[in-house]
This record gives structure tokens, C-alpha cells and sequence, in this order.
């Protein structure tokens, strides 16, 4: 994939006896992209290996397609990182904290461009506080403007959301869209709250016991896990799987509650026939959608499938 | 160029965070007051065949450096453990590791910043000590003094540097430095002469200062006249060497070693 | 209250100037002994000793076998009365064989003690001195530092930089 800004390949790592990485093919193209997996799994010792904090036992692993580990200082000039529950000096201000930080990515003008940093996510009236005086919230704000300042191709963010509450995140979130919208820079975060994922993201990979057990556009994987089995709605199930069963167009069905679950070969036909059946024997169709239709449902279906 | 105003940069930033305020102010008031309340003073003579240079210098190395050395044994550990356990527990050095930055210079400038403040601070009071007992700014008892200061404290810097690089824990490695060293002075001091003062930590800076001041004075003093040229030698190498070997060893360790999960 | 460059400067002045005055204590809590035991001076001789001190109170006693002159000068006086015969001294007695003498030196230096034998036969003399008291000089030095690092901490604490500023706006407002 041209378009790839991360890649990895074969990616082994080994901490005492504990296999964090087990053979890791991770592929990231350009944009807002999701890293999900359970807790251990090795998001957060990919994320190391990517920035050069920890050396690979065996296997590739390129940033903009320089080696993470030879490379680490070139990549480190083009990405911007937020981890999870980062340290910052508790003494500096929150201004003084970005100028340096600034500084340290050769930015021409530091403390414009620090001040502009702040108001862009509304830290700007507590530019002069200590940072141990930020909450939760304030602290992360303040990392995604860290990670922002030295105008990076590429943040990652790691677990940017864990201490926040609902409206928060939805606020962290939405600053990320538009700096991806207005600025052009691209995204790699990895959390656990996928709900809000899905609203920004557009390409998820999904990684278990150290491996990428799938990875690719959203909308890909929703259709993939689908797999072509359709959730119908009814107001009597029994009655309209009995006319469905007479079409040729479902294959298998099955009913849970008031839903029916239709396994069909012909999409087409089905869209458009559903409802005349329905009309015809005076069912009402309340929903009609695909079966995993969220990341969290097909997140929740890949790790049942590899637990297996 | 870039290169060089990072490093800038990291000082600045390091010198800032390690001596944020009352820190810096308090080290102050502890050296001096225990640098210059519990010195050397001057003696008289109790008779002639003894010179007052001999009286007062030998009583300035027996008081002012090794209470020096004994105290800057608390200040450096007391430092790295801040600048360098600290930031491992509290992930700010995994943050710094992520930024565009060099980990020799990271680590260098860590070690320069606490160093040469260490430094400023030790060598002004043991100055302003010599000062007090008749001394001039530029007398060879000063400038002695201060090069000895240089060995000693690059010694105990190199020491805390690479306990606090592998503790990564500030209250370990700050307790970690003391009883090492203060193990180092018990063990060296159950070795046979000359070796029990060469390689203490405490006495080894008052031989080398010693010898540098009889030489200088040839004839005129016969201080601390047990002290030969082969004392002198082992004390200068023995910490010479060892801050190379530590400082190698961390430098290593840090820039193509350290993993920070 | 933001902490300035100056306020911090001040802290330090202050520390310093505290600690100073604080060292002295231990310091003048040392009553240094030191003497000359059965020294001797040869008929119409002159013997000398050198001593550093700090401006501190010394207690001399002496004891001699027969009356001799003594005079105590520092190292001006000294150098002068070695160069010249100028007799300039902080302290003396004449023809005086034993006694108590309460001295407070002035000043961080070198002092010189001549003993004169102005008769035919040897002299043979005991001196002690016992030094005490604070050392004048350093509490001197340590209240020029708090006195400084107060204002200068008063100065930060007030951020007189910003208040400068302000004024010199309204200033040029006025005009």
C-alpha cells in the first residue's frame, strides 16, 4: 500500500518470558486510524517499537518508511506522541512547558507558536498555571497540544481518552477531526472506548495476544463481518420468516425475540422484496441493518473468533 | 546547528526542572551552613617548629574538604535520583525519549546541569571557606582545592548517574548511593595503608590536594608528610578511572540499551 | 504569587545571609586554646609568633620568669615595624611579667606577637590564649545578605518589572 505511513513486518518482541509481540504485520495508510485491542495484547510496545523506546527481538518496523529503531531521531522530528499517562514537569507552566517543548522540534517561533497551541485547545487562560494544578482533562488537552506543536505528519495517541468523562471525550475527539480536517495531519489511537472511535476513524487494526488479526477500512470490515447476515425488526417474526423462507434469496434464518436474523445470497432482491412480503401479510418492518454494523460488534466478533 | 540549540535547550530545561524553587535555595543553605558552621578555623601555633601555613592548611583539608566530600555524597545522590529515577517512575523520561532528541545529549545534559551546579556551588563555599582563613581567591591552596573538587565530584556524579540509570526509582536510588559509598568507605577502610586512604572517597581528595600543595610549597611546609607520590597516583587514577568506566558504562547502557516500556 | 527571578535571587541572598549567621554560632561555640609553653627569650632578645585569626575576643594570659615587653600587631604593623622599627601595635604592656589581657581583634589576619627581653639574662615565658565569641565579620556579612535578600524579596514579590511597565504606559498615555 503506497499510501502506508506505518508498517511493520514479522515483528517479534519478548520481555522475560512474556510474548508481547508475536509475529506483528501491522499496515496504518494516511488518517485517522484506530489500534484496538484487549489489555496485553501489545498496542502500547508497538506504539514503544514505532518511536524507538524499545528494540524488536526480530522482524521490521518503518515509520515513513525509515527504520523505527536505526531512525528513531528522523522519525521522531515528523511525529508527535501523547501516551498514556504521560509525566510532565509539575512545576512548569503550562506555556513555558510547550515553549520548550517547541524549542526542542526547532519551531522558528516557540512562544507564538506555544500560545497559539494553548487556544487551540482552550488552555490559553491557564497558560501561566503549574501544570499540577491542571485536572484530568486540562492534562490531556495539554498532550495533544504537545504532540501537536512540532507540526507532525503523524500523532499517535495512546489511551488519549481513558480519564475523561463522556463529554470530554467527545471534545478530545472532535479537536482531533479537525486538526486531521484542517491541518492534514494523520492520526494512529489506540484506546479501548470504541464507540467514539468509530466516529472519527477510518481504517482500524485489530490486534490480539501480539498479533494483527485484522486490520482495514471500516467500512470494509463492516461488510466483511456481516457477512451478509441482515437483522430484521418485526412486529410478528414468526409470520414474515415463514414467507422468507419461501424466497429463494435467504438461505438460512433464525429468530431471537422480535428479530430475525436472515443469512440471504442476493442483497438486491432482498432489499427490494422485503418489503412487498411484508406489506402482504400486514407486518410492520420497525429496523432493518446489517448484523455487526459497529466496531464494537465486529471488534467483539473478531475476539470471539480468535479466542476460539 | 539544531543540534546544538536542543542541547541548549535540555539544559536549560533540565536546570529549570531539577532546581524549581525552593530546591536551588535550599541546597544553598545547607552547603553553606554546613560547609562554613562545622569548617575548619584557624589554630595557633603551639610552638615554632611548626609554620602556620603548615597549621592552617592542613586544618583546612582535614575540616573543609572532607566535610565537602561527605556532604556533596548526599547532594549528588540526592540530584540524579532527582533528575534521572524521578522521571523513569513518573514517565516523563519516556516522554523526552519520544521527542526529537538525541539520548547522548539527553543524558549529557543531565549530568552537566547537576555537575556544574554542584560544582559552582562547592568550589564558591570551599573558596569563601579559604577565604575566611587568610586565603586569597587565586592562592594555590584555591586552586588546588577546586581541581581536586573536579575529580572528586565527577567521581560522585558518576557514581549517582549510573545507580539512578539502573534503580529508576528516586528514594531507592538516592538510599542506594549513600550505602553504597558509605559501604565503600567502610570496606576501604579495612584495607592496609596506603590503600584504606587512597580509595576512600572522603581522604582521596584531601591526598591529592595535599601532595599538589607540598610540591608547590617544596621546603616551606611539611604537610601531611606520610603522603607519597605513589598515594597521590593511586588516588587520582582510582577516581579518575573509575568516573571514566561509570560514565562509558551509562552512556552505553543509555543510548543504545535502555528500553522504556 | 508568581515566583520571579528577583524574589528567587532574594530567597537566595537570604538563605545565604541566614546561614551565615547561623554558622557563626557553632563557629564562636569553638573556644580555641592554643599557647606556648616554656618558651625562651635570650638576654636583650626578641622572640616572635604568628598566629591567623578571625575578628574574635581572645584571652591572653601570660606567665613569665622575669619582666619582659610584649606587643601584638597585625600584619601591617608588623611588616612596618620590621621594615622601620615603627612600633604601631593593636595591643601592648611593657616591663609586665604575668597577667590577663581581654583583646578583641578587628579584623580576618595574620597576627604577630613580639616578645622583647630587655635584660642581661633569659627569659623563659608561658602564653595562652583562649579565643571565643562570634566572629564579628561574618555576622557583619550575613545581615548585609538578609537585609538585601529581603528587599530584593519584597521587590519580586511586588513584581516591580510589571509595575515599571505599567507606569511607563500610563505615562505615555499622559503625554
Amino acid at each position: 500500500m503506497s499510501t502506508r505511513i506505518v508498517y511493520t513486518k514479522d515483528l517479534f518482541k519478548l520481555f522475560g518470558n512474556v510474548v508481547a509481540l508475536d509475529g506483528l504485520n501491522l499496515e496504518v495508510p494516511k488518517g485517522i486510524c484506530g489500534f484496538v485491542g484487549p489489555n496485553g495484547s501489545g498496542k502500547t510496545t508497538t506504539i514503544n517499537i514505532l518511536l524507538g523506546l524499545v528494540k524488536p527481538d526480530s522482524g521490521e518496523a518503518y515509520v515513513f518508511g525509515l527504520d523505527c529503531w536505526r531512525n528513531s531521531y528522523e522519525i521522531k522530528r515528523r511525529v508527535g506522541v501523547l501516551h498514556e499517562n504521560p509525566g510532565y514537569p509539575m512545576s512548569f507552566s503550562a506555556q513555558r512547558f510547550l515553549e520548550y517543548v517547541a524549542r526542542i522540534y526547532s519551531v522558528d517561533k516557540p512562544r507564538e507558536r506555544a500560545l497559539e497551541m494553548l487556544k487551540l485547545v482552550g488552555l490559553y487562560d491557564v497558560r501561566d498555571r503549574a501544570i499540577k494544578g491542571f485536572s484530568a482533562g486540562m492534562l490531556q488537552r495539554l498532550g495533544l497540544a504537545q504532540a501537536l506543536i512540532g507540526d507532525p505528519e503523524l500523532v499517535i495517541l495512546d489511551e488519549p481518552t481513558a480519564n475523561l468523562d463522556p463529554s470530554a471525550r467527545l471534545m478530545f475527539l472532535e479537536k482531533v477531526k479537525e486538526f486531521h480536517r484542517d491541518h492534514g495531519v494523520n492520526f494512529l489511537i489506540s484506546t479501548h472506548i470504541l464507540p467514539e472511535l468509530e466516529k472519527v476513524c477510518s481504517w482500524v487494526s485489530i490486534i490480539m495476544n501480539g498479533v494483527i488479526v485484522d486490520q482495514g477500512y471500516l467500512s470494509d470490515l463492516v461488510s466483511k463481518y456481516s457477512a451478509n447476515i441482515y437483522v430484521v425488526e418485526t412486529s410478528d417474526p414468526r409470520l414474515l420468516a415463514k414467507e422468507l423462507e419461501k424466497t429463494g434469496f435467504v438461505k438460512d434464518l433464525w429468530i431471537e425475540g422480535d428479530k430475525i436474523y436472515c443469512k440471504i445470497s442476493d442483497l438486491d432482491s432482498f432489499q427490494r422484496n422485503l418489503p412487498v412480503i411484508a406489506s402482504k401479510i400486514n407486518v410492520s418492518i420497525k429496523n432493518l441493518q446489517p448484523q455487526y454494523s459497529s466496531l464494537e460488534e465486529i471488534y467483539k466478533e473478531v475476539v470471539k473468533r480468535n479466542e476460539k | 546547528m539544531k543540534s546544538k540549540r536542543n542541547f541548549l535547550t535540555l539544559i536549560l530545561w533540565e536546570f529549570e526542572e531539577n532546581f524549581s524553587f525552593p530546591v536551588f535555595e535550599i541546597l544553598i543553605f545547607v552547603a553553606v551552613l554546613f560547609l562554613i558552621g562545622f569548617a575548619s578555623q584557624s589554630m595557633c601555633p603551639h610552638g615554632t617548629s611548626i609554620s602556620l601555613l603548615d597549621i592552617v592548611l592542613s586544618d583546612y583539608l582535614e575540616f573543609s574538604l572532607t566535610g565537602c566530600a561527605f556532604i556533596s555524597m548526599f547532594f549528588t545522590g540526592f540530584l540524579f535520583a532527582r533528575s534521572i529515577a524521578r522521571r523513569f517512575s513518573n514517565k516523563e523520561m519516556k516522554m523526552f525519549l519520544s521527542y526529537p532528541v538525541k539520548r547522548r545529549s539527553l543524558l549529557l545534559s543531565k549530568f552537566l546541569v547537576n555537575f556544574i551546579v554542584l560544582y559552582l556551588l562547592f568550589g564558591s563555599v570551599l573558596v569563601f571557606d579559604a577565604v575566611l582563613m587568610g586565603f586569597g581567591v587565586f592562592s594555590p591552596l584555591v586552586g588546588f582545592t577546586l581541581l581536586s573538587l573536579l575529580i572528586s565530584l565527577m567521581f560522585l556524579c558518576s557514581i549517582s548517574m549510573i545507580v539512578a540509570l539502573l534503580i529508576k526509582n528516586e528514594a531507592l536510588s538516592f538510599f542506594a548511593v549513600f550505602f553504597l559509598i558509605y559501604g565503600l568507605e567502610q570496606y576501604v577502610s579495612g584495607l592496609k595503608e596506603p590503600y584504606n586512604a587512597c580509595f576512600s572517597v572522603s581522604r582521596g581528595p584531601t591526598i591529592i590536594t595535599a601532595y599538589l600543595l607540598r610540591s608547590y610549597y617544596s621546603g616551606k611546609v611539611s604537610l601531611f608528610s606520610y603522603i607519597t607520590f605513589k598515594m597521590f597516583m593511586l588516588s587520582l587514577t582510582f577516581q579518575i578511572s573509575v568516573t571514566i568506566v561509570l560514565m562509558l558504562i551509562s552512556f552505553v547502557y543509555f543510548v543504545y540499551f535502555l528500553e522504556v516500556d | 504569587m508568581k515566583i520571579n527571578v528577583v524574589l528567587r535571587v532574594g530567597v537566595v541572598f537570604f538563605l545565604v545571609g541566614l546561614s551565615l549567621g547561623i554558622a557563626a554560632i557553632p563557629r564562636s561555640d569553638r573556644q580555641i586554646t592554643a599557647g606556648m609553653t616554656l618558651h625562651s627569650i635570650p638576654p636583650y632578645g626578641e622572640v616572635s609568633s604568628s598566629f591567623f585569626s578571625p575578628p574574635r575576643d581572645v584571652r591572653l594570659e601570660i606567665e613569665c620568669s622575669h619582666p619582659i615587653n610584649f606587643y601584638l600587631f597585625n600584619s601591617e604593623g608588623f611588616e612596618a615595624y620590621n621594615e622601620s622599627g615603627v612600633l604601631n601595635p593593636i595591643f601592648y604592656f611593657e616591663n609586665g611579667s604575668r597577667g590577663m589581657y581581654f583583646i578583641s581583634l578587628p579584623k580576618r589576619d595574620i597576627y604577630y606577637m613580639v616578645f622583647r627581653n630587655l635584660l642581661n639574662t633569659t627569659v623563659s615565658f608561658n602564653i595562652t590564649m583562649f579565643f571565643y565569641g562570634f566572629e564579628k565579620d561574618l555576622l557583619h556579612m550575613s545581615m548585609i545578605f538578609v537585609v538585601s535578600g529581603i528587599v530584593l524579596i519584597v521587590l519580586g514579590a511586588m513584581d516591580v518589572s510589571r509595575f515599571l511597565l505599567r507606569f511607563r504606559k500610563e505615562l505615555m498615555e499622559i503625554r
